[in-house]
């Protein structure tokens, strides 16, 4: 499945923004999962990305699927230098 | 050439900052045209200067622009007493910081032409504008929110809290550190949040890195300590009078 990050905004800033995307994830997107799908995730449109929203949401999302998360490549510099943050951890 | 009202002029604005003609008249007691055929003086001397647009006008010492425009929060954070802040600087909550944090990459693009350093900076923003809310939430010191404004002329993006500032915020985690140049030090260089049990704190990392890499400046304030990163350079330094919370200072 292919998550689109731009459906939760273009600008991914804060935590509690960033929690709440994953909680709404969680609920809404995630629930129709097979167990051996891959979650292709997508930056496409996102302007701003930051490390701790990042953080928040594809750290827990990475947690909560492990092997199952692949980050598509992006332009953005915000997006690159967020992730690469993330990576870090 | 002064005058004894030139001189009285002067004087009352060097004691207050800075002041309307509507005070100055009030103050000197002299008409309205006498007082603004001195204040025209005193401009032509190089004395003082005029900002504003009528009929909010006001004169003030001589100072670059760039340090006028950040006046407000340098008195926002300093002073004991928070003065009142422009509605259109002052985020009480997260969410009207974050509206308009949704419109800064549109109006970066517009000024700097570049979307990948609006993109960048617009996150910068964030990182710094979100950790004032993550870290004083319902703690404030006196004031809640901050204070946000960009001046696109100037090419300059102020942030400001009245928060518990980097040194409170870290030594709950980390009670060995002894003052803010320390604790700002760490802040920008070590992976450490004041958030605990949250493992994280990258934040103030990525700032550093953003504008080390793209040629920017950032004057960050924190208690009596300032970082200071200039042309890909990053020094800590003790400043004089120490700060309330933090002031982030950004030129692009």
């Amino acid at each position: 499945m292919k998550l689109e990050l731009k459906k939760f905004g273009t600008t991914l800033s804060s935590r509690p923004s960033a929690r709440e995307a994953w909680l709404s994830a969680k609920a809404y997107i995630f629930g129709d999962k097979k167990p051996d799908e891959k979650i292709e995730v997508d930056f496409t449109g996102v302007q701003v990305l930051t490390p701790s929203w990042a953080d928040e949401f594809i750290s827990s999302l990475i947690q909560e699927y492990p092997n199952s998360v692949i980050l598509l490549p992006s332009d953005n510099a915000s997006v690159k230098m967020s992730l690469e943050f993330v990576s870090k951890k | 050439m002064k005058t004894d009202t030139g001189d009285k002029i002067l004087a009352y604005i060097r004691q207050k900052g800075q002041t309307t003609p509507k005070e100055l008249i009030g103050f000197i007691g002299f008409s309205a045209p006498a007082v603004f055929r001195q204040l025209k003086k005193l401009q032509e001397d190089g004395l003082i200067q005029k900002s504003g647009t009528s009929p909010f006008v006001f004169y003030h010492l001589p100072m670059s622009a760039k340090d006028w425009s950040t006046q407000g929060a340098i008195k926002w954070a300093y002073e004991q007493k928070a003065p009142e802040l422009k509605q259109d600087y002052y985020c009480e909550t997260r969410d009207v910081f974050q509206a308009r944090q949704d419109k800064l990459p549109k109006e970066l693009i517009r000024i700097t032409n570049n979307e990948q350093i609006s993109f960048l900076l617009s996150a910068v923003v964030g990182e710094i504008g979100n950790n004032s809310f993550d870290h004083n939430l319902g703690n404030w010191p006196d004031v809640p929110g901050i204070f946000f404004k960009i001046d696109v002329a100037e090419k300059i993006i102020i942030l400001a809290d009245r928060g518990q500032g980097i040194f409170m915020s870290l030594q709950k985690i980390k009670p060995e550190i002894k003052n803010y140049l320390e604790a700002l030090e760490i802040a920008f260089t070590e992976i450490i949040s004041g958030r605990t049990p949250e493992h994280r704190g990258n934040g103030l990392k990525f700032v550093k890195r953003v504008i080390e890499e793209n040629n920017l400046k950032l004057k960050f304030y924190s208690g009596d300590a300032k970082c200071l990163i200039e042309k890909g350079e990053t020094k800590f330094l003790k400043t004089g009078k120490p700060i309330n919370g933090a002031l982030a200072v950004i030129e692009f």
